[in-house]
């Protein structure tokens, strides 16, 4: 296919010998998604992922049972919120975060760490793992179900993927008591080789079928950047339709291309698997709009209005636009309150973006008015 | 860490053979990765402008840092004895010059990308 569009493209990417092309990996892998291969699959020192050409790739496969996505979930129905915010260790300590209104939250494997990656020299190193067993009691988790994300920096989810026996980690996470768990979200980059794609794929499957070993409720981990990921997903899925909610891990999707992709290849698999909810971890919130009438099947899941707080950056809604207007703290105002406003000034947001796409849904007025309204829950500041 | 397409810079392990199961153990890229650190950096004496490009003399005992040929730093015992035994495996060190918001310089090396 290649050689009659660009031969020389196809000299460059693919002279070494290519497994996929030769059909190695069939049926779980198409010939035809070589036609997105744009970076050489040429990589000695394995930096980020195995690719084909990996001298020890049959180990990797070995290791998650190959690449047919055949994996057994019990994974039972679940119901969330729409607006589930991700806290991080920091804000552990936050007192008025109302349970009413968050009885799910969110958390990831970098916040129940004390250390197990560091920066050193302009680059991440890893480091001993070693976990913040008590994070779960601090008064934000207090009567809220929390949802722990094995999402993270490469250096981290790869690291803690290796030493996983060693540092016990699903059994440590068991005891920690959280509700569920998201599977690891192993990098799909794309351009990159396809057998690199299908592996971390299969191996965030994997992740999810080790957690449930150890007792946790597992959420599947998505990552598809073209429609060949999005058919494998969706064959698997429609297999399995007692699998209703999934994850993407959307925080490195900031460039324009990048948010298309996604927002293509995630409408493709809503529209594909009817049963399906998505759990949207860290998705640009002013795109919402794009998923048209699939809004009601998306769920948001951010940290960012607890960054931006902890920053002194405000997030305010306007409510009769339907606009996020972004400013810095006043001097009477505080952190804490600031984050707990930008929560519910974000939350407003989507249920006003879902109430204005989706077929049928109303946000009632009360629970909006609360939300904007920082008497009521106990805030030390007034909203302008 | 994600989906997209661009990885970040600071953000390149060595991914390890798994362990178990016939594989793994003392394989190429697992000594490579648990002998060659993902990056290292000494600091300079002088002024130097950021982002120009280094290079190693790894034949002497002390490994020489060099600006256009010229040296500029010396690595210690510990940074030379990885960085030669990781050139004995392939591994080759890039640096570059980097001056941090105080101002002051250092000659910092990374390992390959692929």
């Amino acid at each position: 296919m290649l050689d009659s569009t660009d031969p020389i493209r196809s000299l460059y990417l693919f002279s070494q010998g290519c497994g996929v092309a030769n059909g190695s990996f069939d049926p779980f892998l198409s010939v035809d998604e070589l036609k997105y291969v744009t970076k050489s699959c040429d990589n000695p020192l394995c930096v980020n992922t195995p690719t084909c050409q990996h001298p020890e790739l049959h180990t990797f496969l070995h290791e998650v049972d190959g690449l047919d996505f055949d994996i057994q979930l019990s994974n039972v129905p679940y119901t969330l919120p729409g607006y589930i915010p991700t806290l991080d260790y920091r804000s552990r300590n936050l007192q008025n975060l109302s349970t009413k209104h968050y009885p799910v939250v969110a958390i990831t494997l970098d916040d129940i760490l004390k250390s197990g990656i560091k920066m050193v020299a302009g680059a991440l190193h890893e480091q001993e793992i070693r976990f913040r067993l008590t994070t779960l009691l601090g008064p934000a988790f207090k009567g809220k179900k929390t949802i722990l994300f094995l999402t993270g920096p490469d250096t981290l989810i790869e690291w803690a993927w290796y030493m996983r026996n060693e540092v016990r980690l699903f059994q440590t996470i068991a005891s920690m008591g959280f509700d569920a768990v998201v599977g690891f979200n192993f990098s799909v980059i794309d351009g990159e080789c396809p057998v690199a794609h299908a592996l971390a794929q299969k191996k965030s499957m994997f992740s999810n079928k080790l957690a449930e070993q150890f007792g946790l409720r597992s959420i599947p981990h998505i990552y598809a950047v073209n429609e060949y990921h999005v058919e494998r997903y969706a064959n698997w899925l429609n297999a399995n339709p007692h699998i209703t909610l999934c994850a993407i891990n959307c925080q490195l999707q900031d460039k324009p291309e990048d948010i298309d992709t996604l927002v293509k290849t995630t409408t493709m698999l809503l529209r594909r698997v009817p049963h399906l909810r998505l759990l949207l971890q860290g998705f640009r919130i002013t795109h919402l709009y794009r998923f048209g009438t699939y809004i009601d099947r998306i769920h948001i899941v951010e940290k960012s209005p607890i960054k931006d707080g902890q920053f002194g950056r405000k997030i305010q809604v306007v409510p009769e636009t339907v606009e996020l207007k972004r400013a810095w703290r006043r001097r009477d105002e505080d952190n804490m309150s600031i984050v707990i406003q930008n929560i519910n000034h974000r939350k407003v947001y989507y249920e006003l973006i879902k109430q204005k796409h989706a077929t049928n849904y109303r946000f009632p007025n009360a629970l909006l008015n609360e939300l904007l309204d920082s008497k009521t829950l106990g805030l030390n500041t007034v909203l302008k | 860490m994600g989906s997209g397409s661009v990885r970040k810079p600071t953000d390149r392990p060595i991914v390890r053979t798994p362990k178990g199961a016939g594989g793994g153990e003392g394989g190429g890229s697992q000594q490579i990765a648990d002998v060659c650190l993902p990056s290292f950096e000494v600091t300079l004496e002088g002024e130097y402008v950021a982002g120009k490009k280094l290079t190693l003399d790894t034949t002497k005992e002390l490994c020489e840092v060099l600006l256009n040929r010229k040296k500029i730093a010396v690595l210690n015992s510990s940074q030379s004895l990885m960085v030669q035994r990781c050139e004995a495996k392939g591994v080759v060190y890039s640096g570059v010059i980097f001056t941090d918001k105080k101002g002051r310089h250092y000659a910092r090396f990374h390992r390959p990308n692929s």
